[in-house]
């Protein structure tokens, strides 16, 4: 069936901002193995997919959690 | 923009052809309907209609049918049917139906029959045939037609078939071009009515799916529909049609989890063969993505990532 309604729409939508913040936190806790509550709901609060996709790519990269704080607070994605 | 509701138009019809083709028939021309043999099933032939299409350059005509069927006599027949939706091609319409009808009894050398469907706003225009004749020599064609605008608004409304509620979303968007307002209280009455008519969970998804793609809202007033979508689902305990936002959520987690494996890999080791990258997209377990992005981090080389998940590891 080719048409998809805004319903079906919308719902990949959030299941795509669900995914990336999990997936950004997934990263940053597997490297680093804890996070700060306040970074997860900073992360959690983030509506924007492309930076999302942004983030996890400094989560590989970053050498720290607070060099990730860093970044996010300097406003770099 | 036009141009994209014109083309959406288009392809709901096409759809709605396809998957309702014998109700189709039922209801819009019941006497065909009875002397074929629904039994025996019947064959769309899509392809072959838009070569001849393609050859006849005149125009495009999206949402045409074609399709084989076997009579309770047991013979074959092909049939037709021409869809008319917006009238931007009327002048030349029963031309082309005869174009069309000759072109295919030449490919096939099969009777064929055409039938067509108007669905434009004229009342005016009903076009039944072609013909031309000179010295004694005379080539034509008629046609049987519906005219989607004579269909009284309780007819398809008491009508059980899928088919009538098509129809009637297609003449409820028509009216209602310059009523947006409009449009919003009559495409939640035809929805209300799924629910009502005792559909099938099944049949009210599809049904509404073409409701939705005929009846086109603004953004805005789309969403004041979803939430009353939601109100009377609640009310009657029919989670249906909210069920497509779950699916939808099911389907963008999975997405960004493949996407997500990819990338992280592709930071990380700049390249990937394509084919771990099928096998990524393949992959429908989210908790087994979980456990992949996590390897995909730690892994250290793309080697040592398809290692693991030929062994299946994960």
């Amino acid at each position: 069936m080719p048409y998809i309604t805004s319903f079906e729409r919308d719902g990949i939508q959030q299941g795509r901002l669900q995914m990336s913040r999990e997936n950004v936190i997934d990263v940053l806790e597997t490297r680093f193995l804890t996070l700060p509550d306040a970074l997860k709901n900073r992360i959690f609060a983030i509506e924007d997919l492309a930076m999302l996709k942004r983030l996890l790519k400094r989560a590989i990269t970053v050498t720290s959690v607070q060099e990730f704080e860093e970044l996010l607070a300097q406003g770099e994605f | 923009m036009e141009d994209e509701v014109r083309a959406d138009y288009d392809s709901a019809w096409k759809e709605a052809l396809t998957v309702y083709f014998e109700p189709f028939m039922a209801f819009c021309f019941a006497d065909t309907h009875s002397d074929i043999d629904w039994e025996k099933g019947y064959e769309t032939l899509d392809t072959e209609l838009q070569e001849v299409i393609r050859d006849a350059e005149t125009g495009r005509r999206l949402a045409d049918k074609l399709v084989k069927v076997w009579l309770n006599s047991g013979e074959e027949a092909i049939v037709l049917i021409h869809v008319e939706i917006q009238g931007q091609e009327q002048s030349d319409f029963a031309e082309r139906m005869y174009i069309y009808n000759h072109r295919l009894f030449d490919r096939y050398r099969q009777k064929v029959f055409s039938f067509a469907v108007l669905g434009d706003e004229n009342t005016n225009w009903r076009p039944t045939g072609y013909s031309y004749s000179r010295w004694g020599f005379e080539s034509s064609l008629q046609f049987p037609v519906v005219k989607l605008l004579d269909y009284p608004a309780a007819t398809l409304e008491e009508s059980t078939n899928p088919f009538a509620t098509i129809i009637a979303a297609h003449l409820e968007t028509q009216a209602t071009r310059s009523d947006l307002p409009r449009r919003f209280q009559l495409k939640l009455r035809l929805v209300r009515r799924l629910y009502e008519r005792g559909y099938s969970r099944n049949q009210i998804l599809e049904l509404f799916r073409f409701i939705e793609w005929i009846m086109a809202l603004p953004a805005a007033v789309q969403q004041e529909f979803k939430t009353e979508i939601k109100r009377i689902e609640e009310e009657r305990r029919m989670p249906y049609i909210t069920s497509f936002e779950r699916d939808g959520i099911q389907q963008g987690r999975l997405q960004t989890s493949r996407e997500d494996v990819i990338d992280v890999l592709e930071t990380r080791f700049l390249t990937l063969p394509d084919a771990l990258k099928n096998r990524i997209f393949a992959i429908e377990d989210l908790a087994m993505l979980k456990r992949l992005l996590k390897r995909a981090i730690t892994v250290t080389s793309v080697q040592e990532f398809e290692e693991l998940l030929a062994q299946g590891e994960f």
